[in-house]
């Protein structure tokens, strides 16, 4: 060895090199905040590049030993668009394939929602997750979940072993796995996958039922009553909308609307005598949760309307977008079963789909199940005694551990009582200027256990649609509408669930006083009196969110509908009278229009709200604009067609006019976050309506008279709001199209950068049938029908069935989803899928 | 020259433990192997970084370029506009890395040698 040059002092330079490279070698192996220790995640051998699985042909089928299968053998062959085609001996190996495949795609999707759920965030996040892990914790979800597993051990033990076949299979998977294959999120956290049991199952089926029905409208209405009279609130925000089109008219509900079990329930609006506070930024965001304007459809026409005599079936339910998508494609076969459709990550069986004989699909009932009760405990911070009927009972105090990443453990307390968990605590701001705080109760349906994995096992294997509508009896929440079909011809529309039966109108639409002797729910309506439907004359059947009847009576009073417009629900129930109008000719001129008529329908924008009010605004508007620029915008409106195109620019001016128009109406009297305004369809029907009693007489809500003005006013700002953006984003118009307007966001499930689609160019609104908006829209689309007594399907969702972000399967659907184009579905009827479509195949043989 | 082909043997025989191994590991056995294939030389270091980046650069660039979709995910979490910085940036890292590793190396052979011709020279 040459020596070198000694320049600098030896001792210097030896310590100089050992401190850069110990220097380099910490940073390597630490997490630095989010970033995980670079070392292993840049590597080649360990890091992220080790996340891009291939989806090359894989021509020799890979084979692997598993203890847990009963039978011989399952395969699973995932075809050309990453579907997986479970084929099993018996129901339980089914459930261990559809685990072991869903688990392969969407690991770590299913590990964070039930995380989510359980209030187990912080052990994957660190301390900034502790606030959402306590929400979740005092909403009582982990004891709901753990409550339903007893429920089903006790009362339906083959379901319990599915979940378990289902939790094995899962874990199977995740046994095959090298810490270098855990999917990348893992390695960005520094964590790895947890063994999953049938509880993640059970708490997932929560999550989704609190995504569907969870409301706190209550506390805002409860605000109102503080300026308005209980009388003027029915008005302005009714559960029942007389000129809309409800799911069921006169026409197709061939049952009783008058039902003699109706109890009155005595729960009776909580006397708050003051504002309530929306505080927090957690208490805010669940206050928040259900925007309006998000939406479902889904319809069914009739065998007798179409010349090959079978029915077609369209769904597509609206949820939140996110990637990897809510939804799995996936198709079930064993010896009694053989199912295709759409599955929840984390869930067994098939929840929207058909197999060879019947096909359904489910929309939210949006129906409320949900109540608040204001508490009074023996001090001012909920303690172990709280008062019911004049006397102080004891609850229940459940000490929660919330583990948090790096950091000790933190315990908090869930207080019980008999009308639920104290979910929420908000500060009472009083007339005179004190404040205190008010602990509430949650009584909601999803805390009762209940057997949903039943309902979906036997609609996986019904044969009929009176096979379906048996199945869905013990259906109890989320509530839903069901549309189904079967291959006879017969179709039908049930809206199934668990209500409880409310005719008092304060009930559910308030926070409830917690200390009456009455307060709580009595009866459920029974299932004969569920809003239904079977095989009308009219020929078709329909569902978009809207109140299930006209009629008050039903028992119904109060639901949650205003949670989205009933617009959607009229311009479905128009088109489909305008398709099943006449009676096709031949089979062959019926096919092609209707399949391609019913995938239209699924991408309609047509606006009924702007078709309604546009001309009322123009005739309004037209002398009040001050200047020429914008009456030019106002004469391009009214040449317009009332559909929101992405490309639309007029649809980016109405769209944001109406919006100035309706928030500045009701500022006023409804600021947020403390309240709720008027949905936009009382909105729609105040606007229009000729009658000046109408109107509302209170002094904080404009007269009607100044209405033309704020009219003219919003669209001089709408425009002015329009142009400041072209010109942000240096637009070659001086006003955006609605794509680029608006657009669609889908993030990364956990808001990774980079793990998401920052923006699409999409159409449409909640108002119309296509009800996509800036983050919510289509989670699946689907028509269904049969030829030749087999099933034909087309499908699409925004993602792709990979949850692996380096895969091409991760997101290769979008672009057909948002142009509207539905893939046809590959359903297996025996045997297995064919060589030529087939990806790749996994045998998964008992252990010898 | 004689220098830079060692140099050059080195790194392969680095870019090929960086693929097999864990990292620290690939960091160890090559630090090791280095004491058999270099030298410490004033410019040494230098050399074997900028040699080190060069050969590594290809090799990133090519897998990142193969691997688009996580690339361009993994980049998009670093807010960086394109993969084919995030490929530069494994690149320089793990060169620096290396080449400093291999540097301590060196200068252990180096100071045992010094202490045991001062001691051979008494």
């Amino acid at each position: 060895m040459s020596e070198p040059a000694e320049k600098r002092p030896y001792l210097l330079r030896i310590l100089g090199t050992w401190g850069v490279f110990l220097f380099l070698a910490v940073l390597f192996s630490i997490p630095l905040g989010p970033i995980p220790p670079l070392g292993n995640f840049l590597s080649p051998y360990s890091g992220y590049l080790k996340n891009a699985p291939s989806v090359a042909k894989k021509n020799a089928p890979t084979s692997e030993f598993e203890a847990g299968i009963k039978g011989k053998k399952i395969t699973i062959s995932v075809d050309t668009r990453g579907v997986p085609h479970v084929v099993a001996e018996n129901d339980l190996d089914l459930a261990f394939g559809q685990g072991y495949a869903t688990a392969r795609d969407r690991l770590w999707q299913m590990e964070l929602q039930t995380a989510a759920t359980a209030g187990r965030v912080s052990e994957l996040l660190g301390e900034k997750a502790f606030e959402f892990d306590a929400k979740q914790r005092r909403l009582g979800f982990l004891a709901a979940a753990e409550a339903e597993l007893e429920f089903l051990q006790k009362n339906d033990p083959q379901q319990y072993e599915i979940l378990e076949a289902y939790s094995e299979g899962v874990n199977a998977y995740i046994r095959s796995l090298t810490p270098q294959q855990w999917p990348v999120e893992y390695k960005l956290l520094g964590t790895s996958p947890g063994k999953w049991t049938p509880l993640h199952c059970a708490l997932f089926h929560k999550q989704m039922t609190w995504t569907l029905t969870g409301n706190f409208d209550d506390f805002k209405m409860s605000n109102a009553l503080q300026r308005f009279s209980q009388s003027e609130l029915e008005f302005l925000f009714p559960d029942f909308y007389p000129r809309s089109t409800p799911i069921l008219d006169a026409s197709v509900a061939n049952m009783s609307v008058s039902s003699p079990e109706m109890a009155e329930t005595s729960s009776s609006p909580a006397r708050l005598d003051g504002i309530l506070k929306i505080e927090n930024k957690s208490q805010r965001s669940q206050q928040e949760k259900r925007k309006p304007s998000n939406g479902s459809n889904n319809w069914v026409v009739d065998g007798t309307r179409t010349a090959h005599g079978y029915p077609l079936l369209a769904n597509d339910p609206h949820l939140d977008l996110k990637l990897p998508s809510i939804w799995y494609e996936i198709q079930l076969s064993a010896p009694n079963v053989n199912v295709y459709g759409v599955s929840l990550p984390g869930l067994p069986h098939v929840i929207i789909g058909f197999n060879d004989s019947v096909s359904w699909g489910i929309t939210n009932a949006g129906t409320d199940v949900i109540d608040w009760f204001a508490m009074k405990f023996d001090k001012a911070k909920p303690a172990p005694n709280y008062l019911s009927a004049q006397r102080w009972r004891p609850s229940t105090v459940r000490k929660e551990i919330i583990r948090i990443k790096g950091k000790p453990s933190r315990t908090i307390d869930v207080i019980e009582t008999h009308l639920g968990p104290i979910a929420q605590e908000l500060t009472l701001e009083q007339k005179s200027g004190a404040t205190s705080t008010v602990p509430f109760a949650m009584l909601w349906k999803g805390h009762t256990p209940s057997n949903e994995f039943r309902v979906f096992h036997s609609l996986n294997r019904a044969r009929t649609v009176v096979e379906m509508k048996n199945a869905l009896r013990d259906y109890q929440a989320p509530g839903q509408n069901f549309v189904m079909a079967d291959k006879t011809g017969s179709i039908g529309l049930l809206q199934a669930g668990r209500f409880p039966i409310r005719t008092s109108a304060a009930a559910g639409r308030f926070v409830l006083d917690g200390t009456s002797p009455t307060a709580g729910w009595k009866d459920d309506i029974s299932f004969v009196h569920l809003p239904q439907s079977w095989s009308p004359e009219r020929g078709h059947l329909s569902s978009a969110n809207q109140q299930p009847t006209l009629d008050p009576a039903f028992g119904y009073a109060s639901g949650d509908w205003g949670f989205t417009s009933y617009l959607r629900g009229e311009r479905i129930f128009q088109k489909l009278n305008e398709l099943t109008a006449t009676q096709p000719a031949s089979f062959s001129s019926l096919m092609p229009a209707s399949i391609s008529s019913l995938m239209q329908l699924q991408n309609d924008v047509t606006d009924l709200r702007a078709k309604k009010l546009l001309p009322l605004f123009s005739r309004w508007t037209v002398g009040l604009l001050r200047n020429d620029d914008d009456r030019k915008v106002l004469d391009m409106l009214n040449r317009w067609n009332f559909e929101l195109h992405a490309r639309s620019i007029e649809a980016a001016v109405w769209s944001k006019w109406w919006e100035i128009v309706h928030d500045t109406l009701w500022e006023k009297a409804f600021p947020t976050p403390d309240f709720k305004s008027p949905s936009e369809d009382k909105t729609l029907e105040l606007l229009l309506s000729k009658e000046d009693s109408d109107w509302p007489a209170s002094a904080s809500v404009m007269r009607r008279t100044e209405v033309p003005l704020l009219v003219a006013n919003s669209l001089e700002r709408a425009v002015k709001t329009l142009r400041t953006f072209s010109e942000r984003k240096n637009l070659p118009e001086q006003l955006p199209q609605w794509g680029e307007f608006r657009g669609t966001k889908i993030p990364h499930l956990a808001n990774l950068p980079g793990f998401g689609i920052e923006h699409l160019f999409t159409g449409g609104d909640g108002h119309t049938v296509n009800a996509t908006t800036d983050h919510h829209g289509p989670s699946w689309r689907m028509v269904v029908t049969w030829v030749d007594a087999q099933p034909r399907a087309w499908g699409v969702y925004p993602g792709g069935q990979s949850g692996h972000a380096g895969s091409p399967h991760y997101t290769n659907m979008i672009e057909p989803w948002r142009n509207g184009q539905l893939q046809e579905l590959l359903f297996v009827q025996q045997g297995q899928l064919k060589e030529d479509l087939t990806l790749s195949r996994t045998v998964l043989e008992k252990q010898p | 020259m004689r220098h830079t082909l060692r140099d050059f043997i080195w790194i392969l025989s680095s870019l090929i433990l960086l693929t097999f191994f864990p990292w620290w590991q690939a960091v160890l056995i090559s630090a090791l192997a280095a004491q058999g294939l270099l030298r410490l030389t004033e410019r040494g270091l230098k050399r074997r970084i900028t040699m080190m980046f060069i050969v590594l650069s290809i090799y990133f660039l090519a897998y990142h370029a193969t691997h688009k979709e996580i690339s361009a995910a993994i980049s998009g979490l670093f807010r960086l506009p394109h993969f084919s910085l995030l490929a530069l940036l494994s690149a320089g890292s793990f060169a620096v890395l290396f080449a400093f590793a291999a540097e301590c190396s060196l200068w252990i052979k180096y100071s045992f040698r010094r202490v045991n011709n001062r001691f051979q020279a008494k």
